[in-house]
């Protein structure tokens, strides 16, 4: 079962937000604040992540891939750009990073970096995506086999 | 030698890139940008204008461009500023312009490097006449390098060097690192906002 995606920005805004099913918001009353409070923390993960990680050259896998508490899962995927594909599942699915990935280099890239409209940074309260993004999106997430 | 491993790997990755990338009429994209070139010259009238024309549209082309590079060509997390280098060459140059380009001329502290392009599809039939000699014909290039590894963290400056519309055998663009960016966020991040 596939609950929100989020696409931030290296700058931290969110660009992208789409819920699919969400049984308890806590903070319903401020959308803007629970991206940032999302957003922070992932940018304090990966603080950690780096002073705690290998010596070794930083692959792509390298950073924070999931999140897994027992209520659900959190999948994130990093650009070499900054810009951020947080999804949350539950906890039967396990890894969604390919899915990330697709979503980046073929909906993302495709629909949004290509359309001659957009300019880098627009999106989320700053402007709109172009629609074909949201459409193509819900096409290939409403697909995935753990959507239900 | 790990370098000379990590240049053959990225001439692979640029090769392979290249196939997959859909193609286009090298004459209507070399006579599109002559037309656009021709059209700012008379938008500016000044040389200098123009060139700083074309490099800012290089820029914004730059900063998409890089993502489409990421997406397309698949290749990591570069480890130092010689391998972003290299992929810039080997992979970059080859997937959009399908053009071979060497790095050389690396400076001492490795923070400045030329990339020799020997082809550069944007100048077929081009002819630069006199009167226009100070005009950097291809300055888009400098501008979508420096606006590409802008996004990927590496603030530059580029420029070219040597021209093949003035005479010289090869061209050369410069590409000097001025600074890595800083994660900075945007204003709603900012304390009592």
């Amino acid at each position: 079962m596939i609950y929100n995606l989020y696409i931030f920005d290296r700058r931290g805004a969110c660009l992208f937000y789409r819920e699919w099913c969400r049984p308890l918001n806590t903070l319903a009353e401020d959308p803007e604040e629970e991206k940032k409070l999302m957003f922070g923390m992932l940018y304090s993960i990966k603080g950690l992540v780096a002073a705690l990680g290998s010596k070794n050259a930083p692959s792509s896998s390298d950073g924070l891939n999931h999140l897994r508490t027992n209520a659900y899962t959190l999948h994130h995927f990093e650009t070499l750009t900054g810009l951020r594909f947080v999804l949350n599942t539950d906890n039967s699915i396990v890894d969604m990073r390919g899915h990330l990935r697709h979503i980046y280099s073929g909906i993302w890239v495709q629909h949004v970096v290509q359309n001659p409209q957009y300019k880098i940074g627009e999106g989320g309260s700053a402007g709109r995506l172009p629609p074909a993004f949201a459409q193509s999106l819900e096409q290939y997430v409403t697909n995935l086999p753990g959507f239900k | 030698m790990s370098s000379s491993s990590s240049r053959s790997a990225a001439t692979r990755a640029g090769d392979q890139a290249w196939t997959k990338m859909s193609k286009m009429n090298a004459e209507l994209f070399n006579l599109t940008y002559g037309a656009m070139v021709m059209q700012l010259i008379r938008d500016y009238e000044d040389v200098q204008d123009v060139n700083q024309q074309l490099e800012t549209m290089g820029y914004s082309i730059g900063q998409k461009l890089v993502d489409e590079f990421l997406a397309k060509s698949g290749v990591g997390n570069c480890a130092n500023f010689r391998e972003v280098a290299e992929t810039l060459a080997k992979v970059g140059f080859k997937m959009f312009l399908g053009v071979v380009v060497e790095v050389t001329a690396w400076n001492a502290e490795g923070t400045a490097f030329s990339l020799q392009v020997y082809d550069n599809p944007l100048a077929d039939f081009v002819e630069l006449p006199p009167q226009y000699s100070g005009l950097v014909y291809s300055n888009i290039l400098c501008g979508v390098i420096r606006g590409a590894l802008e996004m990927i963290k590496y603030q530059v400056e580029c420029r070219f060097v040597k021209d093949g519309l003035k005479g010289d055998e090869v061209n050369e663009i410069r590409v000097e690192l001025r600074q890595m960016v800083d994660e900075s966020f945007g204003e709603e991040y900012n304390e009592g906002a």
